[in-house]
């Protein structure tokens, strides 16, 4: 009896968590660093052609420097047979403190195919219910302007153009905002910039009290079109 | 640094991946499980601090120990170090983010002078008073090693001790003697200070009292208990094959300056260049065998996950046993996708075999260094390369389609005339010249030759110890001469900052009348001299002014040869006799045969050690 079987994958997803320290490594630190995970961990890379061969890694969505993330995939190019058990725990020992890998699988998607990414923001401010308030002003707002850097110099740009939907809220005198942004490149926000729209526009975040104002970005969540989630 | 209050400080600064720590292979221990807490500071930015191999090797040594725990810390950037001073925050240690001050000894590597300020600002930020006279029994002890402790007399006033030479086995005496003193209860620092000072290797500045002559010249540097050494010789390591060697390095997330697997070939050099302060301090020559560097390389790869491969020594092709390493090392790293470097190529050891093994050959430029422009100047510095090598080196390079050749050379070299300064333009067109002689169908396209040039410094510890460093206004008109010779656009010269170099021989010749202008330097808030963005020559002119200072004293005047140096309480094994001797060849436009060939009687084989060439 012939079994007939799909085309032996030439890719494996990994699925992982940035968190803590890590978020204070740039995207090409972090591609760098992936690169000798993934050779410590004994998998079999496959390599580009070249004078240089370098192994073949492609990222979801990079990170930007200050934003947390519980949801990462990175798609590796392999060579020959794994076993995505004995990968994911080869991995597992491979990273140090703010890196969790969570999933080894053969990937079925594209990354093209992520349409939203959300966001969990947390302020701490000193006055937490006042500031709560008014964000929900500002967000509540038409249009919200920042100065955002683009290829083509500054510019100003409406981030409620890229926020699909939002939540505010306060718990234990900590603001929560959890938030949907569109993440196809024309309306791709680096969420940092909804900071800056709430440093330039309430009385949270002085940047006379760094260390008693702060807040942290956290990636949580990748997907389709219909929102599900992306896998 | 973890503190998730300083999470705004982070999010402001350049590249706070430099702040955080974290990284795979770093050590943990449980503080409360060890006798003693090593903070070991690297006075530059992190990025070149990882890179030190010293370092490494040091950090691993210290950690096997289980009684001892060893963490790192580095210089914060001058917008970190600004933020910290507003917030009151102290210098911390990556590991265990304890501030300095938790610490039971505190060891800098200073491997330039101009690092100075920056280890004196990371005592200032760690809350600790600056000068050791200062400092409590309940305060760190602070130890400065590497090579700029030959003669570290500048820093004598702020250093309670320096481990002179290897490391390895001194740091660990040295720390034991603290943890067994604290342990039976009768330490204070004097005490251990004292012991301390008994330890083959360690100077401990403060027990040696200095006298002047009336032309304040020093007279004599006197020991203050009869106990300890008149002379503090140098430690050495004397089995390489024995030697410890990290199975596993630090991996640094942020790119580093040196981000790879490097192998410690072999300790000194076989050479004898006479302005070369590391050919001459580091001997005697102890290689390691090829059998156990591929062990350690193999280890590491494993351990690391790095691509690339560096053999490093002073020298490599120097090394007795090169083509086995490479051919043994090759064996495998080519299926791994591991290139191998080799930094420190000789002119007259570049062969063709060589460039196609060594990958760092067959990417990138390629580099060579005769030093001078002239044979007649080569010959007094002992450089024994001639023209015809580097024709041969570069032609060897064009015939293998390379276009991309930097030259290194020195202008205020003793004896240096305006006809060496010409000369070093004659060699940059000849080796255009070379390039165009290659047959068009092997050759790359368009060629490009740059030039570096640095200035002298007369480094303690070398046959030109004694000479006087060329005045400021000469450098600049040496470098204008140079620039004026070379029309050519396919030659690219760069020069090296003349006033660095004359502050940089200030400290590298000082003694410890210069504590004074350190103090006020620190105070006014200096740091990181040896970086472009904050040298500030008039701010040092005024610092030296105000201080009573005459630069002149250290640079321009040269050392009378029968002069008692600020080195001399230093026994580096080379001896004065032969310094002395090499000098005088140089005069006399002398060669001096390398070790292999010839023993020269330097001295330093009365350190004794597990070497080739040595009787």
């Amino acid at each position: 009896m012939v079994q007939i079987v799909d085309r032996i994958p030439d890719t494996i997803r990994v699925a992982f968590e940035k968190t803590g320290d890590l978020q204070y490594i740039s995207h090409l630190d972090l591609v760098r660093t992936m690169n000798k995970i993934l050779v410590r961990a004994g998998v079999p890379l496959k390599y580009s052609e070249g004078f240089n061969p370098k192994p073949k890694m492609v990222f979801a969505s990079p990170l930007s420097i200050g934003v947390e993330s519980i949801c990462e995939l990175m798609d590796v190019k392999i060579a020959g047979e794994v076993d995505l058990q004995k990968i994911k725990a080869s991995l597992e020992r491979n990273v140090s403190d703010g890196m969790k890998i969570n999933d080894v699988y053969i990937p079925s998607s594209k990354f093209s195919d992520i349409k939203y990414m959300s966001y969990l923001i947390e302020l701490t401010t000193h006055d937490p219910d006042r500031s709560a308030k008014q964000i929900s002003e500002l967000f509540s707002r038409p249009s919200v302007e920042v100065i955002k850097r683009t290829k083509n110099g500054d510019a100003p740009y409406n981030v409620k153009n890229s926020l699909y939907k939002y939540t505010v809220s306060v718990e234990n005198g900590v603001i929560k905002i959890e938030m949907m942004l569109f993440s196809d490149t024309s309306s791709f926000l680096n969420p940092e910039y909804i900071i800056k729209a709430i440093r330039e526009n309430t009385d949270a975040l002085s940047p006379d009290s760094p260390l008693t104002e702060y807040y942290s970005i956290m990636r949580t969540g990748m997907y389709r079109s219909d929102l599900t989630v992306f896998r | 640094m973890p503190n998730p209050n300083i999470s705004s400080v982070l999010k402001s600064v350049t590249k706070p991946g430099r702040y955080v720590g974290g990284e795979f292979n770093r050590v943990l221990k449980d503080k409360n499980k060890v006798k003693l807490r090593f903070a070991f500071c690297f006075p530059d930015t992190y990025e070149i601090g990882m890179s030190n191999l010293g370092v490494r090797i040091l950090y691993d040594v210290l950690n096997k120990d289980p009684e001892i725990w060893c963490e790192r810390a580095y210089a914060p950037w001058v917008d970190m170090k600004r933020e910290m001073d507003k917030y009151g925050l102290p210098l911390r240690c990556h590991e265990s983010g304890d501030p300095l001050s938790d610490f039971d000894i505190i060891g800098f590597t200073l491997q330039y002078e101009l690092c100075y300020t920056t280890a004196l600002q990371m005592i200032k930020s760690a809350g600790i008073p600056l000068l050791s006279k200062d400092r409590t029994d309940d305060m760190p002890i602070i130890i400065g090693g590497g090579p700029c402790a030959y003669n570290a007399e500048p820093l004598a006033d702020f250093f309670d001790l320096f481990s002179i030479g290897e490391g390895e086995e001194n740091l660990l005496e040295i720390s034991h003697l603290l943890i067994d003193m604290k342990q039976s209860g009768k330490y204070t620092r004097k005490d251990f200070l004292h012991e301390a000072a008994k330890i083959e290797g360690v100077y401990v500045p403060s027990l040696y009292e200095v006298s002047y002559n009336d032309d304040g010249t020093i007279r004599a540097y006197t020991p203050i208990y009869e106990d300890i050494p008149t002379r503090v010789r140098k430690r050495i390591i004397a089995d390489m094959d024995a030697a410890p060697y990290p199975e596993k390095f630090v991996m640094p997330y942020i790119e580093t300056v040196h981000d790879r697997i490097v192998l410690e070939v072999y300790r000194g050099c076989i050479r004898g260049c006479r302005f070369c302060q590391a050919g001459m301090v580091y001997r005697p020559i102890r290689e390691k065998s090829p059998e156990v560097l591929c062990r350690e390389a193999k280890c590491l790869y494993e351990n690391t996950g790095y691509d690339e491969i560096s053999l490093i020594s002073l020298s490599i092709s120097d090394y007795s046993r090169l083509s086995e390493l490479t051919d043994s090392l090759i064996k495998w790293t080519d299926d791994k996708h591991v290139s191998l470097s080799l930094p420190s190529l000789r002119i007259d050891s570049f062969s063709e075999e060589l460039m196609h093994k060594i990958s760092s050959v067959r990417l990138g430029g390629i580099t060579f260094a005769p030093e001078a422009g002239t044979q007649r100047l080569r010959d007094v510095i002992n450089k024994n390369v001639t023209e015809d090598d580097l024709m041969r080196a570069v032609g060897i390079a064009f015939r293998n389609g390379k276009n991309s050749v930097k030259l290194y050379f020195m202008n205020g070299l003793p004896t240096e005339t305006d006809e060496d300064i010409a000369g070093i333009a004659d060699l940059a067109y000849k080796v255009v010249g070379e390039y165009y002689k290659t047959p068009k169908e092997s050759r790359g396209r368009g060629v490009s030759v740059t030039v570096s040039v640095s200035c002298f410094i007369p480094k303690p510890f070398t046959p030109f110890q004694w000479e006087r460093q060329d005045s400021l206004e000469r450098l600049v008109e040496k470098q204008k001469l140079l620039r004026d010779k070379i029309k050519d656009k396919k030659i690219t010269y760069n020069w090296h900052e003349a006033k660095v170099s004359q502050i940089e021989a200030v400290f590298a010749r000082g003694d410890r009348r210069l504590a004074p202008a350190l103090l006020t330097a620190v105070e006014r808030g200096v740091m990181f001299d040896a970086w472009d963005e904050c040298f500030d020559y008039d701010g040092w002119l005024d610092i030296f002014k105000k201080c009573g200072i005459d630069i002149g004293y250290y640079t321009t005047r040269g050392f009378g040869i029968d002069e008692t140096l600020p080195w001399d309480i230093i026994d580096c094994g080379v001896t004065k006799e032969y310094l002395k001797r090499e000098r005088a060849r140089a005069y006399e436009g002398v060669t001096t045969p390398s070790c292999a060939e010839h023993c020269n009687g330097c001295g330093a084989n009365k350190l004794g050690g597990v070497n080739k060439w040595c009787r």
